[in-house]
């Protein structure tokens, strides 16, 4: 590893931190039969295995569960080739069997299973298919055996052209199949070949295009033709079936499940669906050539040239008489030797180190541009051209030439003559959207557009990997393929919007994962990639939940409620019954991401803010514990899962909820790992509900997916927790239901509440209920027959002490050295004194730090006039990044107990004793008008005749000129409506009543020292 | 000679500075200038929401201080400033706690805002439970969309004396999770309005305050001094009138400073009072002459600080001056509270006595005292149902001796009698 190698901070929000890239010269791959192997030299990145190591890196980031551990993989007689390729291999034993297949199927398990199309038609129409030999394409190398890691340069010295494989592909009918493809009016054959057998791909199908010019806001849907096979005998499907039952000795069984579903299913498929998805059946992956593609990666596409074909010379040149280089060389001396190489970040040009002037011992820090880019920035006019056509072109340039798209594959699914297709959601690049090219743009960014299509798998080139930002980041060595994506865009609202994290939220995540897969519920909470994890392989039901038609446009689910079929616009918060994604909303650019990295002070407000969670909540193991003790035991009860309430207690900002979010994360993880049955978690919260009995509402539409009123939701929900026979399937699972701010369902019958209490205890009903309030004594409070079920377990959270305080503070300021010790006791010491609440502790500190900052650099735009600020115009405190203090100044930056005094002032004390020092004269003298009278007659409330009459003797005494009786009232009023005094409405006059707010001690405090007025310290 | 147009432009401009105060934060206003303090607020607010929108910091904020001191403009100003500053990442949601009385009504409110503001379709009977839902689906999708939402509550107070607070739970909820950009600025005049919060909704909201004290009277003085004078910049044309106008209006606040302006200080010193005397004298102004003079401010000090009851009294007829004197002297005897039979009762008795020309029969006796009733110096003492007859209800006396004392001395047609009569009762 390049040592020293980090990436700047990347900010959460925004942000493109990247470490410089280098490229280094082709690895060997392990694997490679008889070929030498180049040690691995410390290197950042390898491009040979650039696959290898991608794949490690998108195993990384978990989205990818790839199963393969390393190339070597390929080569032994490995079942999980056959196990996932089956649909391959059946197809191929089918065809086989129905006699057209003429290549045979090497039963070689090691080698790449290939699908066979069954084509008896010839066709030569396509001209630009030239197939074999003649092709630059054709694999050149043989001698590559790995299918995963594309030779390097030092194993094949012939070549580096590899050619991406070619997948599924057989030559022979090739032909044929351009021909069925011509026919049916597509165009663009590419053959391509694999570079591991001299096999002969199929021609391809790619993504074809419409007459209308690719505009880069809207890509068309793919005329998507099927290969109509009408030469060949179709096997009925009856057949088909039993061919299916009958696997070769030797080969893994696909998961028995995979076959009878098929087969029940196939029978079961009806008419109901379309004509195109009845007879689709979906995997979640598929290999071949030891390659193992699932739904959620990504992949490159070939493009598809125009349909009428008369583009298909040029295009077909285009594409093919560039090569696809695996690896770059190097911009200076054109070759892909074995020295780092180092990727230029404007250009994304290769150097080796040795070759830049003056040669390189080690990769810099920080953003790097070569030589020719430095001077373009400086300014000098530098030839570009040059260092541009020397080198061939890796199938990443072709992509950012947008020679080649990329897209992520949500589905895949063979249809019934058995061509995979896949459906992806594209790629988009810069280039790409409304306003182009930003020169913010990261040079791998992309962005996920909106618009998903179908194609067929043939069209696959290979892997590359698109990763979120901070993954992005820290993936320093992963490959040429890697590409970063942060943000999501609109091509018709031509709008950007943050990708978010897909598991932020527990209760969406748990909802989404937890449920069954019940075909026949909409989700709430539908995902990107269709959160239908429960089937291994097959995943028969197409929910006809598309995200979005090409077009972009949303679509309901077949089930959505019948507002849905107005022919009126559908409003935007009427909300039940709809995925939860509004479209059009979306920012018009993506904000720049700040350049410079964040400072200790700008951490510390960043970790201290309430919405930033720690991954764990310190001083709370014991309760958490004793939480997961109990969930743990209620939901691997399964039958015997009886009578299971817990009620928690304790003051707001202890944490209650917090922690049972995070007991509950770590259950689902239990699940994922299987040491818990999977089960379901529905939160409720008592003040989001408009009214008590909504709860009802909420629970049956988390149980069921279907939104009734109350009363039927009551209904429905008594007759399923009464059932005496236990729930079969998917409702057997336990259901955790929380609910928050307890006390606010309380109804004067507290039916809501017994019911909520009273269901866990019925047999069958698998419910498990937690209550959260603030008040310990709540259960006793309620009527008996709740308070029984309710008091069984109990958990109080106490207020935290100081010393847990200083804990949490020191969890969340972990590594950020803003604070001074002291400062973080004092603050801590204060806040349990008053309280103990966690949250005024944080924000305590959050608006010290604050402080400090304004305090450091201060901001100084002026209000007084409204004038025009200038377009860059950002408080001038931002802007000071250039003069920032040096590292010896840290000290005086670090929040201190003055700051946290000042922060203390603000937050804790009362305004009334400063209000009343610098109120008018005339209330000062109403006020000590009225601290007269209640001294005189001892009561608290006068009324104002009498203060009236004590105000005009002072002023009379005073020789203060004395206002009206009606300007006394105004006076007095105001103070009023501060809610220094009390009083009635003005409406009453001389009979209103008033009253000091505050004890006299406070006013005497407040008004003795006055300057204005000395004599009021005689009367008070 | 100062010439009519330069007058009026000037004005013109004076009288927008004055009234617009807290709308104009367009580029190029002509707004008032602030004093320190609330500078200093606004700078204060500025910095706390720019760390909403660069660093997506969820805050909330309170603004507390008097009515009309500068709680609004200061607002407005800010959120001018930042939409110019960071174009299409705000977006604002007002509230009033006067006007949406429920939370249903608020929740709507946002709602319908929301959809204004990214051109979604509204519609007006979703239930509180969709527009919740909404709400929280807005927020996550604007702060993936880099925008934040600013949400301002005016008359806070009013909001948090809701029975549940529902409405400030879930924003102040819904800003403790990550997927949310937002802030919120309450506007109150209580200044106890963050102790009206339920413990919960306490815990949620962070405890910055901003408080807007009343100047002091150097300060307010030294405002009314920068508002009054046109600018010489030459914003306002370069004529030699400016100059002139400035130095005036320098002379005539030195001369009014002791008596108008102090008292004016005196009773109210929030900017927005101030403002009113000057914009008053500013109205006043002699166009002929073209020039603010002593005169002005006294005339607006008078408009100002009208003393209604007192005008009120000199308003009066002669009887209803009798039954006012007759009710104070009912009062005296210790029967404060009466109805118009007894009053009218002490009238005859009085009439009797002194045989006066002034003698008038029940019915006009009991016109007189309906108009008293609707002048409000007098009320009814009870607050029950109308049923009863007007006679028979009882009322109370809502002036004081010294106010009818000077009314009548005031009041020209108060006849001799009544005047030493009343000053006879109270000697008694």
């Amino acid at each position: 590893m390049t040592p020293g190698m980090t990436s700047p901070l990347v900010e959460g929000k925004m942000g493109t931190g990247g470490s410089p890239r280098t490229k280094e010269a082709c690895i060997g791959s392990p694997i490679n039969v008889g070929v030498d192997v180049v040690e691995p030299q410390p290197r950042r990145k390898c491009p040979e295995s650039s696959l290898k190591q991608a794949l490690r890196g998108a195993r990384m980031r978990g989205s990818l569960n790839v199963t393969l551990e390393s190339p070597k993989a390929i080569q032994l007689p490995n079942p999980l080739n056959d196990g996932p390729s089956s649909s391959l291999k059946q197809t191929l034993k089918r065809a086989r069997e129905r006699g057209t297949l003429d290549a045979g199927l090497e039963s070689n398990p090691g080698k790449s299973p290939r699908l066979d199309y069954v084509r008896n038609t010839a066709a030569s129409s396509l001209s630009q298919a030239p197939v074999v030999a003649s092709s630059p394409m054709t694999p050149q190398c043989t001698l590559k055996a790995s299918t995963i890691t594309p030779p390097t340069p030092a194993c094949l010295p012939s070549t580096e052209r590899v050619k991406p494989r070619c997948l599924f592909g057989s030559e022979d009918k090739r032909a044929e199949i351009l021909s069925n493809h011509s026919r049916a009016g597509t165009p663009n054959k590419h053959v391509k070949a694999t570079p591991s057998k001299s096999v002969r791909s199929t021609p391809k199908k790619a993504k074809t295009k419409d007459d209308v010019v690719d505009t880069p806001s809207m890509r068309k849907s793919p005329r998507f033709v099927r290969a109509v096979q009408r030469n060949l005998n179709e096997t009925p499907t009856k057949e088909r079936r039993r061919h299916r039952n009958t696997l070769e000795p030797g080969q893994r069984v696909p998961t028995k499940k995979f076959v009878h579903k098929e087969s029940r299913n196939a029978a079961r498929r009806t008419g109901g669906s379309s004509q195109k998805e009845q007879l689709r059946r979906y995997v979640k992956k598929v290999v071949s050539e030891g390659v193992e593609y699932r739904v959620g990666d990504d992949v490159y596409v070939r493009k598809g040239v125009k349909e009428n074909g008369d583009n298909a010379a040029n295009g077909g040149a285009e594409q093919w008489s560039d090569s696809d280089a695996e690896v770059e060389d190097c911009v200076l001396c054109g070759e892909n030797g074995q020295s780092i190489m180092l990727e230029c970040d404007e250009c994304l040009g290769g150097y080796h180190l040795r070759c830049l002037d003056p040669p390189l011992e080690e990769v810099p820090e920080g953003d790097w541009m070569c030589p020719v880019c430095s001077a373009v920035a400086r300014g000098d006019n530098v030839e570009r051209s040059t260092h541009a056509k020397r080198r061939r072109r890796t199938t990443r340039e072709r992509f950012i030439a947008q020679d080649i798209w990329a897209s992520r594959i949500e589905k895949i699914w063979r249809d019934k003559e058995g061509t995979l297709y896949f459906q992806g959601r594209w790629w988009a690049l810069p280039e790409e959207t409304a306003d182009g090219r930003q020169p913010w743009h990261g040079r791998r960014e992309l962005f996920r557009s909106s618009i998903a299509d179908e194609n067929e798998m043939n069209t696959i080139i290979r892997h590359c990997f698109v990763m979120p930002p901070d993954l992005y980041a820290k993936a320093g060595h992963e490959g040429d393929d890697v590409f970063m994506c942060g943000h999501e865009y609109d091509f018709r609202h031509q709008t950007f919007k943050r990708i978010a994290d897909e598991f932020d939220d527990v209760s969406e995540a748990d909802d989404s994962e937890d449920e069954s897969f019940d075909p026949s519920r909409k989700s709430k909470y539908h995902s990107l990639v269709s959160s239908d994890d429960d089937d291994d392989f097959d995943n028969e039901f197409d929910i006809k939940k598309k995200r979005c038609t090409p077009k972009g446009t949303p679509k309901g689910t077949p089930k959505a409620k019948p507002k849905s079929t107005q022919a009126t616009p559908k409003a935007a918060n009427v909300w039940k019954g709809r995925v939860d994604r509004i479209e059009g909303v979306g920012a018009k650019a993506v904000p720049r991401p700040r350049k410079r990295p964040l400072t200790y002070l700008e951490k510390a407000k960043a970790a201290l803010g309430l919405s930033a969670a720690p991954t764990s909540l310190p001083c709370r193991d014991k309760e958490k514990s004793e939480i997961e003790a109990f969930l743990k035991d209620a939901v691997a009860a399964g039958e015997e899962c009886l009578g299971r309430c817990l009620y928690i207690s304790g003051v707001p900002g202890t944490g209650k909820t917090a922690t049972v979010l995070e007991v509950m994360k770590g259950l689902r993880s239990k699940v994922d790992s299987g040491e818990l049955p999977p089960y379901r978690f529905v939160e409720i919260n008592g003040l989001r509900l408009p009214s008590p009995e909504h709860a009802y509402t909420v629970l049956h539409e988390a149980l069921t997916g279907q939104h009734c009123g109350w009363r039927r939701a009551l209904q429905f929900l008594d007759a399923r927790f009464s059932d005496s026979k236990p729930l079969q399937g998917v409702h057997a699972r336990p259901c955790i239901l929380l609910v928050d701010e307890l006390d606010l369902l309380v109804t004067r019958s507290q039916s809501v509440l017994y019911n909520l209490f009273d269901w866990p205890s019925r047999a069958n009903s698998r419910l498990i209920v937690i209550g959260i309030a603030n008040t310990m004594d709540l259960p006793e409070r309620m009527l008996p027959r709740i308070a029984s079920r309710l008091g069984l377990h109990r958990i109080s959270f106490g207020p935290y002490s100081h010393t847990q305080l200083q804990q949490i503070l020191a969890t969340r300021l972990e590594g950020i050295p803003a604070f001074d010790k002291q400062a973080v006791e004092f603050a801590s010491r204060k806040v349990a004194a008053v309280s103990g609440d966690a949250r005024r502790a944080l924000e305590l500190c959050r608006r010290a730090a604050e402080i400090t900052e304004m305090r450091v650099q201060p901001i100084t735009t002026s209000f007084t006039t409204c004038e025009a600020a200038p377009a860059s115009s950002v408080p001038v405190h931002q802007q000071d990044s250039s003069n920032e203090p040096p590292e010896s100044q840290i000290a005086c930056k670090l929040i201190g107990m003055s700051d946290i005094e000042a922060a203390i002032a603000e937050m804790f004390q009362a305004p009334h004793i400063q209000f009343m020092k610098r109120c008018s004269k005339f209330s000062k003298i109403f006020l000590v008008a009225m601290v007269i009278e209640q001294h005189r007659t001892t009561m608290v409330e006068t009324t104002f005749e009498k203060v009236v009459s004590a105000f005009m003797r002072l002023c009379v005494t005073h020789k203060e000129h004395c206002p009206g009786e009606d300007l006394i009232m105004t006076v007095g009023c105001k103070l009023g409506v501060s809610r220094i005094l009390l009083c009635e409405p003005a409406i009453r006059h001389r009979h209103q009543k008033l009253q000091l707010n505050f004890p006299c001690d406070d006013v005497q405090f407040a008004l003795k020292d006055d300057k204005e007025l000395s004599w009021l310290s005689k009367y008070l | 000679m100062v010439s009519e147009e330069e007058v009026v432009e000037a004005v013109s401009f004076l009288r927008r500075r004055l009234c617009a105060a807290v709308w104009e934060t367009g580029v190029g206003a002509a707004g008032p200038p602030l004093l320190p303090d609330v500078e200093k607020n606004c700078r204060n607010l500025e910095a706390c929401l720019i760390g909403t929108i660069e660093n997506g910091s969820n805050n909330s904020v309170l603004l507390l201080g008097p009515r009309g001191s500068g709680k609004t403009l200061v607002t407005e100003r800010v959120l001018a400033h930042l939409q110019r500053t960071f174009p299409e990442r705000v977006s604002v949601v007002r509230l009033n706690g006067l006007l949406h009385a429920d939370d249903r009504c608020a929740l709507k409110a946002i709602a319908e805002q929301l959809c204004l503001d990214h051109h979604l379709v509204f519609s007006k009977t979703a239930a509180f439970d969709d527009n919740l839902h909404f709400l929280t689906i807005m927020l996550k999708e604007s702060a993936l969309s880099h925008k934040s939402v600013v949400f301002i509550l005016e008359e806070f107070d009013l909001f948090a004396q809701r029975p549940k607070q529902r409405l400030l739970y879930n924003l102040l909820d819904s800003m403790q999770s990550t997927l949310t950009q937002a802030a919120v600025v309450g506007l109150s005049c209580r200044l106890d309005a963050d102790e009206l919060l339920e413990k919960r909704v306490r815990s949620r909201f962070s405890n910055r305050k901003l408080l807007f004290l009343p100047p002091s009277s150097e300060d307010i003085c030294q405002l009314l001094h920068d508002v009054l004078m046109l600018p010489t910049d030459g914003s306002l044309g370069d004529s030699p009138f400016i100059s002139m106008w400035n130095e005036n209006t320098k002379k005539v606040l030195e001369a009014t400073m002791q008596d108008i302006i102090g008292q004016t200080v005196a009773l109210d010193p929030s900017p927005h009072h101030i403002f009113d005397l000057a914009l008053r004298a500013v109205c006043n102004l002699d166009q002929g002459r073209g020039l603010l003079t002593v005169a002005d401010f006294k005339a607006a000090n008078t408009l100002l600080h009208s003393q209604f009851k007192r005008e009120a009294l000199q308003n009066l007829s002669v009887l209803e001056l009798y039954l006012l004197v007759c009710m104070k002297r009912l009062e005296s005897k210790e029967q404060e509270v009466c109805n118009f039979t007894i009053v009218f009762e002490e009238y005859q008795h009085l009439q009797e006595t002194h045989k006066t020309s002034d003698h008038y029969s029940r019915e006009i006796a009991l016109r007189a005292f309906e108009h008293l009733m609707e002048r409000e110096l007098i009320i009814y003492a009870d607050f029950r149902g109308r049923n009863d007859a007007i006679e028979f209800r009882p009322v109370q006396l809502l002036i004081d001796n010294l106010e009818l004392q000077e009314g009548l001395s005031l009041n020209p047609q108060c006849p001799v009698i009544l005047r030493q009569w009343f000053e006879h009762m109270t000697f008694k």
